[in-house]
């Protein structure tokens, strides 16, 4: 700061004076109420009004304020104004340390600049006494009505200068300007020349050399002011970020490769308690490029980003996160399935919490989404999230193997049929169920032999035959045992429909014998059999089911005989179906 | 609407409108005759904005505040349009010591148009101007006009006994922090300084430009950092960057080189070509650099323009240069300031593998070439109008073989040909401590000047450092610009 002459030295009267003092004392009980209280407390905005108030009733009589600072004391024309025993602590140390000598206030301080002065006195009297700068501070808000006095000689005492003006430019006038100047003989020349070609008309290529210093026409200024305006809506930490990874790519010494990369762990951690996954998605994806491209041709690079990423995943703050989106307080929910999507298999297990809990339909359709994807790329490490004591995340992944309906998923289905919990094991067969798959109805086919009746009759249900005739045999060989009949309704239906559903004439054949099963008493279970024969015979659907069902219509029981002749109408009337619809 | 907006009846477009024809008019009033047509439209225009206010019953109030001017109490904030508008009012107002000047109602356009001609057309005495003002104008009964001096707060030193030993501050600075390698980067002392130095420009940046002459002092990298950052923050301003911009632009600037460090002292300073492993070396400084800045503790504190200056300041606009980027697709702002006044600097320095180097006019004409391959054509062109096609230090021969320094560049772009220059020599050769001319002053012909420039000279060659010159001007009673002129003669010099 420049210098600025003596303030007027004299006796105030003591009217201005008491004023001066009222609002000093104001001002710093403003600063340590703001100091204790958050912005919009109402103690503080008490101190900051009755501050803005004592300095609009001096204004009114006055055109400037100008206190002059002491270690711990304000003086106002040289009589002290405000003083504080505890110098360290004391609002005239914050800004004598850093070297003011004076502050003045001048009328036409607004509320806004008030508020925005109080805020930078606050603001750095909470930092170390060593790390905050008030000059630096109050020059950088640029206050059109606040202005302060630190000299140089501050900046002098803080900087080893040799010499002020070093020797060598310290000019002497009378060997300046003595002499002569005689000018080189191809300066003459040169000079000679130009004056002729004065006189002449200039040269195109001298015009357009002139074009070029000419002042800024409006449509460059316009594209000046823009260009300004463009950098000063780049995020400073998106700048930041991508010039690291640029630096990142470019680092040829391994140590400082692996300093660059701390560093970003460090960042990365920084964005994650700010929720800012933009920046941690960016820095994640282009690690990832890096990664791929050192990959091969620098092992010790390689290793490094492997390193980084394995740190990375465990230290995955999982349950914060989950805490944070289910308080609604992860804004940008794209970014945060995007970054989640980067971060992968460790993000995953979170990625099931919100399909659950998420907080808003928004949230848990972007993490079903987030996990189909996933699964999507990669099916086994989905299914690492199915476990047998987390029938929740085991429904999700099984609902995710539905959906995306990978081949790949099929045997881990086929692992959570193995599951101990039941509802588990049901939902993964209906999902497999959704494969025509040969291994997906292997497994299925499996399950017909499972101890638990709800499974093999959900795996009945869900199983397709056609094509398999060992399977079909040996079906049949299982409804032919006697004790088949004692099975439930709904498995014996499920059974009978499956080998129905094979459209094979062994199974047509075996199940006209089920429809038209000669019994002496006609019970209950007996009946249920028959009819889920034909019923059976109709799913079948093939040239070789109509004679059975004709014949059923014919012989069987009055039952039967309705419902052959029901599904044979049936048949009849979608000419051609069965046909295509043949497994 | 902005407070500044509610204060007052004008608002701040219409009080930039103020400004630009109060400008406009006192140059015109310096040239054209009071009848001139221009000129009198001009004072229309001016009287116009004057009455909108005044009917509203305020006054119309011109003031400086430090290094700001306002209007009533509207702070105008200019940007590269109206730049040389304020830099002209600024200084107008601080060589005759005005702090404020008031229009009050009642006021005439005749009495107004008489005003900027009586101030417009006065020398300024070496000493009391306002003073001397301030009784003039009472003679002349200016009824609505009033002037208040400067008041005692607002005088500074004389800029120089500043700015000088504030330039070598600098470069101690830098030394220390570059001498601190891998340590503590005390930035608090680099915003300290720079806040100096953006402070200095506002009052007078001729003073600073001259100081960039200087180089090679403690160290060519430490000498060029200062240079560079003095020139980016001067461009900085008329871009229009807040101060926290210019400090974030000022750090970059002093750190854009620190790379170099990195690299062997006899690679960095070898006479002669590298070799192109050397080469490769070499061009590696600025992610080293970059990557340093990043490895200091203090890079937290850093703005991120550093980083980004020190990787970038050898790309070309079309990310041409090195090292080369993977993803970015532009260079920022503030390297392409860095990319132009580095280059500058550096071209008009001498090295050891570079000992003929460009005047300031060869090296501007060298840059144009290379305008939109090398350098952003417009900043270049910004930069151009701000030192002039003749920089300060240039070696000039004037067109009446008078030889002199240019001291200060034209306020106004539409005369970068036409500096302020101290003069040096007579028409003969002879060297004297000559006044400072002003390049616009007419002849009194149609359309001429009194003095043109002709040509510069390549200091070296005649064993003159321009510096001296220049800091023989920031020496106590060498404020210069109110020394009367040698008078030219019409002598035409002879071959030696």
């Amino acid at each position: 700061m420049l210098g600025w002459a003596a303030g007027t030295e004299g006796a105030s009267d003591a009217k201005t004076l008491a004023a001066v003092k009222e609002i000093l004392v104001v001002l710093t009980q403003t600063i340590s109420q703001m100091k204790l209280y958050p912005g919009g407390h109402s103690s503080a905005a008490h101190f900051r009004e009755l501050f803005m108030d004592k300095l609009s009733a001096y204004f009114r009589d006055a055109d400037e304020l100008e206190i002059e600072i002491l270690q711990n004391a304000f003086l106002f024309e040289g009589e002290i104004a405000y003083q504080d025993e505890n110098v360290l602590r004391s609002l005239p140390y914050l800004f004598f340390k850093d070297g003011m000598k004076k502050l003045a206030f001048l009328r036409g301080l607004d509320t806004d600049e008030i508020e925005a002065f109080l805020a930078t006195v606050r603001e750095i009297s909470l930092l170390p006494i060593d790390v905050g700068d008030i000059v630096d501070a109050l020059w950088q808000r640029d206050l059109a009505h606040v202005r302060y006095f630190a000299p140089d000689d501050f900046l002098e005492s803080k900087v080893t200068v040799q010499q002020r003006i070093p020797s060598q430019f310290q000019v002497k006038p009378e060997e300046l300007y003595a002499g002569r100047i005689d000018l080189k003989p191809s300066d003459v020349a040169e000079m000679f020349a130009r004056m002729r070609s004065a006189a002449q008309p200039v040269a195109q290529e001298e015009i357009d050399y002139a074009a070029r210093f000419a002042p800024l026409d409006e449509a460059e200024m316009r594209t000046l002011e823009s260009t300004v305006e463009g950098q000063r809506r780049i995020a400073p930490d998106k700048d930041f970020l991508d010039l690291t990874l640029e630096l990142l790519n470019v680092e040829e010494r391994f140590e400082v490769f692996s300093g660059i990369l701390a560093f970003l762990k460090k960042f990365h951690a920084a964005q994650l308690q700010a929720h800012d996954f933009v920046h941690a998605a960016q820095m994640l994806g282009q690690i990832g490029q890096i990664s791929r491209e050192v990959e091969g041709k620098a092992p010790a690079k390689a290793n490094a980003v492997a390193d980084f990423m394995t740190d990375l995943e465990e230290s995955f703050p999982e349950k914060a996160l989950l805490k944070a989106a289910c308080e609604k307080k992860i804004i940008d929910a794209e970014s945060f399935f995007l970054y989640l999507s980067r971060v992968g298999l460790p993000a995953l297990k979170l990625g099931a919490e919100l399909v659950s809990h998420g907080p808003n339909e928004d949230v848990r359709s972007r993490a079903l989404r987030f996990l189909e994807d996933m699964g999507r790329g990669d099916p086994q490490a989905l299914s690492r999230l199915a476990q047998d004591s987390q029938p929740e995340f085991t429904r999700i992944v099984i609902g995710v193997f539905a959906k995306i309906r990978d081949p790949r998923a099929i045997p881990l289905l086929g692992e959570i049929t193995g599951f101990k919990n039941k509802m588990s094991r049901l939902r993964a067969i209906r999902a497999l169920a959704a494969f025509p798959d040969l291994p997906a109805q292997k497994i299925l086919t499996s399950l017909l032999r499972d101890d638990d009746e709800d499974i093999r009759t959900k795996a009945a249900e869900a199983v397709r035959l056609g094509g398999d005739p060992t399977t079909v045999a040996e079906l049949i060989q299982s409804a032919s045992r006697k004790n088949f009949l004692k099975k439930s309704s709904a498995e014996k239906a499920a059974f009978l429909m499956a080998i129905g559903r094979s459209g094979s004439a062994q199974a047509a054949a075996f199940l006209k014998t089920m429809a038209l099963k000669p019994a002496l008493v006609e019970r209950r279970r007996i009946r249920e059999t028959r009819l889920a024969a034909v019923a059976a015979l109709e799913a079948h659907g093939g040239p070789e089911a109509i004679e059975p069902l004709q014949s059923a219509a014919r012989r069987g029981s009055r039952r039967v005989k309705a419902a052959s002749r029901a599904a044979l109408l049936r048949l009849k009337s979608a000419p051609g179906e069965g046909d295509e619809n043949r497994p | 609407m902005s407070q500044d907006d509610q204060k007052s009846a004008v608002s701040a477009r219409e009080a930039m409108g103020v400004f630009v024809n109060f400008h406009v008019a006192y140059r015109q009033a310096r040239v054209y005759e009071q009848n001139n047509v221009q000129f009198q439209e001009r004072i229309r225009l001016l009287f116009d904005t004057f009455q909108k206010i005044l009917q509203t019953g305020e006054e119309v109030q011109i003031r400086i505040v430090q290094d700001s001017v306002f209007l009533n109490q509207i702070r105008l904030k200019f940007n590269f349009s109206n730049f040389h508008v304020y830099l002209f009012i600024l200084e107008e107002f601080k060589n005759w010591r005005i702090g404020a000047a008031s229009f009050l109602p009642g006021l005439t356009e005749v009495e107004m148009q008489s005003f900027i001609i009586f101030l417009s057309k006065k020398l300024l005495p070496q000493s009391n101007s306002f003073e001397r003002l301030a009784e003039d104008l009472q003679a002349a009964a200016f009824a609505h006009i009033r002037l208040e001096k400067i008041p005692a707060a607002e005088e500074v030193k004389l800029v120089g006994q500043n700015a000088v030993p504030m330039y070598f501050l600098g470069i101690y600075h830098l030394k220390e922090i570059f001498d601190a390698r891998h340590g503590v980067l005390n930035l608090h002392i680099t915003k300290r300084w720079i806040q100096s130095i953006v402070n200095l420009l506002a009052l007078d940046e001729s003073i600073l430009f001259g100081m960039t002459t200087i180089k090679n002092f403690e160290d060519y990298t430490l000498n060029h950092s200062v240079n560079v950052c003095v020139l980016a923050l001067s461009l900085g301003r008329r871009l229009g960057l807040s101060r926290r911009e210019l400090i974030e632009l000022g750090i970059s600037a002093c750190l854009h080189d620190v790379g170099k460090f990195e690299i062997p002292n006899e690679i960095v300073d070898k006479p002669g070509k590298l070799t192109s492993d050397e080469r490769a070396l070499m061009e590696l400084h600025p992610q080293r650099g970059a990557a340093r800045l990043l490895q200091t503790r203090t890079a937290q504190d850093m703005p991120v323009s550093a980083f980004v200056v020190a990787f970038e300041h050898h790309l070309t606009p079309s990310l041409g240069g090195y090292p080369k980027y993977h993803w970015r697709r532009e260079t920022s702002l503030f390297s392409r300031i860095v990319k132009i006044v580095d280059y500058y600097d550096a071209i008009t320095t001498k090295r050891v593998y570079r000992p003929k180097t460009f005047t300031p006019e060869e090296a501007l004409r060298l840059m144009v070439d290379l305008s939109g391959k090398e350098f952003d054509p417009i900043l270049l062109k910004a930069f151009i109008n701000m030192i002039g096609v003749y920089p300060i230090g240039s070696l000039v021969v004037l067109d009446n073989c008078e030889i002199g320094v240019v001291i200060q560049p034209n306020a106004n772009a539409a005369f970068v040909k036409r500096p302020k220059v101290k003069l040096i020599s007579d028409t003969r050769g002879n060297k004297l401590d000559g006044g400072i001319v002003d390049l616009v002053e007419p002849s009194g012909t149609a359309n001429g000047f009194k003095r043109s420039i002709l040509m510069s000279l390549d200091p070296d060659q005649y064993d003159i450092h321009v510096y001296d010159y220049l800091l023989s001007q920031a020496q106590p009673g060498a404020a210069g610009r109110a020394k009367p002129e040698g008078k030219p003669s019409a002598v035409r010099p002879t071959a030696p």
